[in-house]
């Protein structure tokens, strides 16, 4: 599902951030991917949500050489791949139903739809209360748990999350980290960045582990 | 997603809940994915307001010069002036007589005036003063002639014909004068055009700015959009219609503040001049249907130039991010 041969990041003419990172992440698998900061977490997550390009090496996503993608093909490719930001990144304007029914409105869909999935959908992430509540006016957790509906809405095969338990407490970092199993169980490909120890402790799963721009991947 | 939805895995209650968000349906009135009331949309609704304003008044500025213009040169070449110089030997007043029978017999002249001697003399009377000796004095004689404009007379035939039959006659068309009130008249013109030029290249330029840091402020609008897989188009066409929108209802609020001012100026202007600049915004606001349409529709052009210009600058500017976002 996921495969980097040799891969190179650095921006502008800097030192190299990511070198020769080569894996391959099968369908359906769990992953963390750790390291201190500044390891380069965010730029491997970036990448694999095609917000980056490589400086070399390749990658390979849904059995697609990414660099051979023109730029009008990437949406499609965008939309099988759900991505949870680190800083939520909701919009402030929209309410929490808005927000998370996002990805299906920029895809066309009508309102009429998909309004009950969304509402089912914002039950199961505890927020079905909040749906007409604008992300100001959310705690720290409720957001995040926005920006993981919101991540999902559009079943996406492969899961991508940056540090999504980083503003909340230990128990919701737990419960956050059960949904991302449950996420897995129902067939996506899930990668959590974190690197919270006590968190990874929680679930036996493989680590790509991240060290100032090498990776190592721990079974 | 449906089996995933059947269990409630952070819920501390059931999901059957009554929500409050059940009152107000979600989504019902969707939300415009561009935030509207923001302070960079208050600051480009303000400054192509102020521009569109500024434009207006120097369009109107043009087209009340204009007609004044054209009002001012229609009065002098609707009037035209014989002068009979005395001849000696020859009765001037039946040479003038002999002047109106022909004016009089020539189609296309509305009106004769013959100016009598006294009042001749009283022309002469800033040069000369008032001395008794000036009624004794050979003076010419004028006769002032209105003419149709819409079926003017051959003046050159006309003049001719005059030498000829008329002794001393010699008919004056202002021709010089005109001459001089063209240029000054095309002078004001183009000075006209030029404020009008500035102001709109002022107006685009500002425009452009406006919008530029508008869109910037709502960037992670765009990349949001992005990231969640929205096409390029569905981005662009999203931003270029809130702000060609925006910059509608600004230029629009700008062009109706302008037209307010001329007509304030076509109601309250000082109405001393027949053929001023009152009596020009007059016959602008207060046209005649057929020339109202031409007017109006070319103030028109400001807010739809507001719009033209925020499309393109919108357009080329989402397009400019998204490429910096792959």
């Amino acid at each position: 599902m996921i495969r980097l041969e040799n891969v190179g990041l650095r921006y502008g003419k800097g030192r190299e951030v990511l070198r020769d990172v080569s894996f391959e992440l099968k369908s359906g698998s769990f992953h963390f991917l750790t390291g201190p900061s500044g390891a380069g977490k965010t730029s491997l997550l970036r990448l694999l949500f095609l917000s980056l390009k490589p400086t070399r090496g390749v990658i390979s996503l849904f059995n697609r050489d990414v660099s051979s993608l023109s730029r009008r093909q990437l949406p499609d490719l965008r939309r099988r791949i759900g991505v949870v930001f680190q800083d939520f990144r909701l919009l402030n304007h929209l309410t929490t139903f808005e927000n998370v029914a996002l990805p299906l409105r920029v895809r066309g869909e009508k309102v009429e739809d998909y309004r009950e999935n969304v509402l089912e959908l914002l039950d199961w992430v505890g927020l079905g209360d909040q749906a007409n509540a604008y992300p100001a006016v959310l705690s720290g957790g409720e957001q995040q748990r926005a920006a993981i509906a919101r991540a999902v809405v559009g079943r996406p095969e492969i899961i991508l999350a940056d540090e999504p338990t980083g503003n909340v407490d230990p128990d919701l970092a737990r419960r956050l980290l059960r949904l991302f199993v449950e996420l897995n169980r129902f067939g996506s490909t899930v990668v959590v960045a974190t690197h919270d120890v006590v968190l990874m402790e929680e679930l036996r799963a493989p680590k790509l582990v991240l060290d100032d721009g090498n990776l190592e991947v721990l079974p | 997603m449906s089996a995933i939805r059947r269990e409630p895995t952070l819920t501390a209650k059931a999901p059957a809940a009554k929500r409050p968000a059940d009152k107000v349906l979600p989504g019902a009135r969707p939300t415009p994915i561009m935030p509207a009331n923001t302070v960079a949309a208050r600051s480009l609704m303000l400054v192509v307001s102020l521009m569109s304003f500024l434009a207006c008044l120097a369009l109107i500025g043009v087209l009340i010069i204009s007609e004044a213009v054209d009002g001012w040169r229609a009065d002098i070449a609707r009037e035209v002036t014989l002068q009979i110089r005395p001849v000696s030997g020859v009765d001037i007043e039946e040479e003038i007589e002999k002047a109106t029978s022909l004016l009089a017999a020539t189609p296309g002249i509305t009106g004769i005036r013959v100016i009598g001697a006294a009042e001749s003399g009283k022309l002469l009377e800033p040069w000369l003063g008032k001395i008794p000796v000036i009624s004794d004095l050979p003076i010419p004689r004028l006769i002032a002639i209105q003419t149709d404009p819409a079926n003017p007379p051959d003046l050159a035939a006309l003049g001719e014909q005059l030498a000829q039959e008329v002794k001393g006659a010699e008919l004056d068309t202002h021709q010089q004068w005109q001459e001089q009130l063209s240029r000054t008249a095309d002078t004001l013109r183009w000075i006209g055009y030029g404020v009008l030029t500035v102001i709109a290249v002022a107006f685009a330029a500002i425009t452009v700015f406006a919008t530029r840091s508008a869109i910037a402020a709502n960037q992670n609008v765009v990349e949001v959009l992005h990231l969640v897989g929205a096409r390029d188009g569905f981005i662009a066409s999203q931003v270029q219609w809130h702000f060609v929108k925006l910059a509608g209802r600004a230029g629009l609020i700008g062009t109706l503040a302008g037209v307010v001012c001329a007509i304030a100026l076509a109601l309250l202007g000082p109405d001393t001049m027949p053929g001023g600049l009152t009596a020009a915004s007059r016959a602008l606001i207060f046209a005649p249907p057929a020339l109202a349409y031409y007017n109006y529709g070319f103030l028109l052009l400001i807010p739809i130039s507001a719009m033209a210009v925020s499309f393109i600058t919108s357009r080329t500017t989402v397009m400019r991010i998204l490429r910096d976002v792959l």
